[in-house]
């Protein structure tokens, strides 16, 4: 059985501004001892959807539904707050992006990591040892040299890469079998990001856990993960080995993505246009087509399905689009549009192209690339 | 002609300690750091948080007071904050965070106005129609509409309001822009439209940055001189094809492995040991010696000289 199995997630805010439903149809799987990152611009859900697995979402004002929500082979649907107390810190952990906000600054490294020891032992019911011993041990597996004298500092004597090894030792304290860490680097230099990750990949492997890691760069998730997950707009967009993803993107998000970033061949650099799209007010069809290089129109009317992997239009429609268009033929792209519907509706098909023509790039009638709608 | 100098800048900072804050002690950000600029280059200066590159461009701007050396720009010596005036001129800045560094109670037009009515020399002879034209002329070459100068800062997204920044910079026509970590707020997506924006002023108008960014492959990107700063001293100069090509100082060897482009296959790594000194600590020798994987016991006796070695300049004994 997986140790992650999450099917159709979806997840509501309530807000003063009405509702908005910032996660999509999120479904994941992870097996132990596998290394899953998920990558997508700020507001694009990744946070939501990991929070998730944890039943971190306060309840009041958001909805979170899901077809299946297995941890660690525990069935999470369900839960209410005290079920999640009871999973949280055992079964899974979670690793956040500043280190001192996630430690209490008025009690000592040594405290803290106590805390979360006996907390465990009152869990499972063992019977306690020397608590500071395995604290000082836990301090020793994250590579913090002199364990007996850092259990009596406080965070504020730490410096930020220390610090996030004793999030990381409070976070195995309970011995979870899965490890969340929401950009667990980014607060920190790169020389120090580089022993981070170093100590996360060794753990992994060491404690036999999965890890779910979240980040928006993508040189840390290839060089963490097996597998990858882009997401945009609260939705999946593309997933896959990080091999196949980075060497061979197939959905227009991700390309440019990666052209955004300079190499040492770059003279030019390529922009994605706009901006990401206001999860209010989100685009009929692809959230992504109002900035796709390669919108059709038929992405600004259906929202393609999440398959092979891949959750785009350009997948099905096996032609490309043409430079211009003229009346009669967009009734000509009407028709095809109806039969790529009809094909989506029935999964696994692709429509063979007509004249190239079917497809008419969006631009000619629909102009939504430029960056200058501000929210009112 | 140079823009800028700066010949020995040395700043420091006092912070005090202990009971009722009787013992202080020195910050020692910058310690003698000469560099220059000429026209219409783009300077990168990288380094980790705390080396020093942000105080480096707010010393040059005279938001701090040095403490000794000197600065230069445009061929005049800058000795006492009456001289500020002069530097506002030529130097202006735009800062990381886009959402702290507007007046959310301005308008855009108001922000961008800002700058030609409080300045007493260079536009005081615009007319007030002239100079509501040239903020919508700033407006539009950062991308903005003219409907947009009358709206408030909370009503723009991250971009767009470094948009806002860069042309409150721009507005007062100056040759140099100091731009402190400009879009590592920003989203990845949006950072390359930043990018572009300042590459398209600067061929416009043939402005020079300063480009202060932890982001090694984008400072590769954007400039033609790379600085590298380590606890406030630069370890390694030069033009950055060199630079980045065969770097020769260890730190910056092993800071451009970190920044290595991405690739399907990438190993995590090299790894330093142990962590940037504290700025409190006097440091007799190279102040990497600490963790640097080629130091000998000269490197911790005294602090190597920046020298010419291979076209650029490094501060290392074993080069």
């Amino acid at each position: 059985m997986s140790l992650v199995t999450m099917e159709n997630l979806r997840v509501t805010f309530h807000t003063f501004a009405g509702d908005v439903e910032v996660v999509r149809d999120v479904s994941l799987k992870l097996e132990a001892g596998e290394v899953l990152g998920i990558v997508g611009e700020s507001g694009c859900g990744k946070s939501v959807t990991v929070q998730a697995l944890m039943g971190l979402l306060p309840r009041d004002i958001t909805t979170v539904k899901a077809e299946a929500l297995q941890v660690a082979d525990t069935d999470c649907k369900d839960f209410g707050e005290a079920s999640w107390r009871h999973l949280r810190g055992s079964s899974v952990a979670m690793v956040f992006q500043d280190p001192m906000t996630a430690l209490n600054p008025i009690l000592s490294v040594g405290t803290q990591l106590i805390e979360s020891i006996k907390l465990r032992a009152k869990r499972s019911g063992e019977t306690l040892g020397d608590v500071k011993a395995e604290a000082a041990a836990l301090l020793q597996k994250v590579g913090i040299s002199d364990p007996d004298r850092r259990l009596a500092q406080y965070p504020h004597e730490l410096s930020g890469g220390m610090r996030q090894r004793v999030v990381i030792a409070m976070a195995l304290a309970g011995k979870p079998r899965l490890l969340l860490a929401d950009e667990p680097t980014t607060a920190l230099d790169v020389t120090t990001e580089a022993q981070i990750l170093l100590l996360l990949k060794e753990l992994i492997k060491t404690e036999h856990m999965g890890l779910i890691i979240i980040s928006h760069n993508l040189r840390v998730i290839a060089q963490m993960c097996d597998r990858m997950a882009v997401m945009y707009a609260g939705q999946i967009v593309e997933e896959g080995t990080v091999e196949a993803l980075l060497g061979n993107p197939r959905h227009p998000y991700l390309q440019g993505l990666l052209q955004s970033l300079p190499t040492m061949a770059t003279t030019k650099l390529q922009a994605i246009g706009g901006q990401p799209p206001d999860l209010y007010s989100l685009p009929m069809g692809c959230s992504f087509h109002p900035r796709c290089p390669k919108a059709m129109r038929i992405c600004a009317r259906e929202m393609p399905r999440l398959e092979n992997n891949l959750r785009c239009w350009l997948a099905k429609a096996k032609i490309t689009p043409c430079p211009t268009v003229s009346g009669e033929l967009l009734e000509k792209c009407d028709a095809y549009c109806n039969r790529l519907a009809a094909a989506n509706d029935a999964e696994g098909q692709s429509v063979e192209g007509e004249p190239a023509t079917a497809t008419a790039p969006l631009g000619a009638t629909n102009n939504t690339n430029a960056e200058g709608t501000v929210k009112s | 002609m140079n823009i800028w100098e700066t010949h020995d800048l040395t700043k420091h900072f006092t912070v005090r300690r202990g009971f009722l804050k009787q013992n202080s002690q020195l910050v020692r950000a910058l310690e003698g750091v000469s560099l220059s600029q000429a026209e219409g280059e783009t300077l990168g200066l990288v380094g980790e948080s705390g080396c020093g590159k942000s105080t480096f461009g707010r010393t040059l701007m005279g938001l701090y007071p040095k403490t000794s050396g000197r600065i230069v720009v445009a061929g005049r010596e800058i000795e006492s904050p009456a001289d500020q005036e002069h530097v506002l001129q030529h130097i202006q800045m735009v800062f990381q965070d886009p959402y702290a560094s507007l007046n959310p109670r301005m308008t855009v037009r108001q922000s961008l106005l800002e700058p030609l009515t409080v300045r007493t020399t260079g536009h005081v002879s615009l007319s007030e129609a002239d100079k509501l034209a040239k903020v919508d002329a700033v407006l539009e070459q950062v991308g903005l509409t003219k409907a947009q100068g009358e709206r408030y800062p909370h009503e723009f997204s991250g971009g767009q309001r470094q948009r806002i920044g860069i042309g409150r910079a721009l507005i007062s026509e100056p040759q140099c822009i100091i731009c402190d970590e400009p879009i590592s707020a920003l989203d990845v997506s949006i950072q390359v439209q930043i990018v572009s924006l300042l590459e398209h002023l600067q061929a416009e108008r043939r402005i020079s940055y300063v480009f202060i960014s932890h982001d090694l492959n984008m400072v590769r990107y954007i400039s033609q001189r790379i600085a590298v700063m380590y606890l406030g001293a630069v370890v390694e100069e030069g033009p950055t094809k060199a630079v980045y090509e065969n770097p020769l100082h260890p730190y910056t060897q092993a800071l451009i492995q970190l920044n290595a482009p991405l690739a399907p296959h990438m190993s995590i790594g090299p790894v330093l040991a142990g962590e940037v000194p504290s700025p409190l600590a006097n440091i007799t020798g190279c102040p990497f010696a600490s963790r640097c994987p080629e130091v000998t016991s000269q490197c911790k006796e005294a602090k190597p000289p920046l020298v010419m070695r291979e076209g650029r300049k490094v501060a290392c004994w074993r080069r």
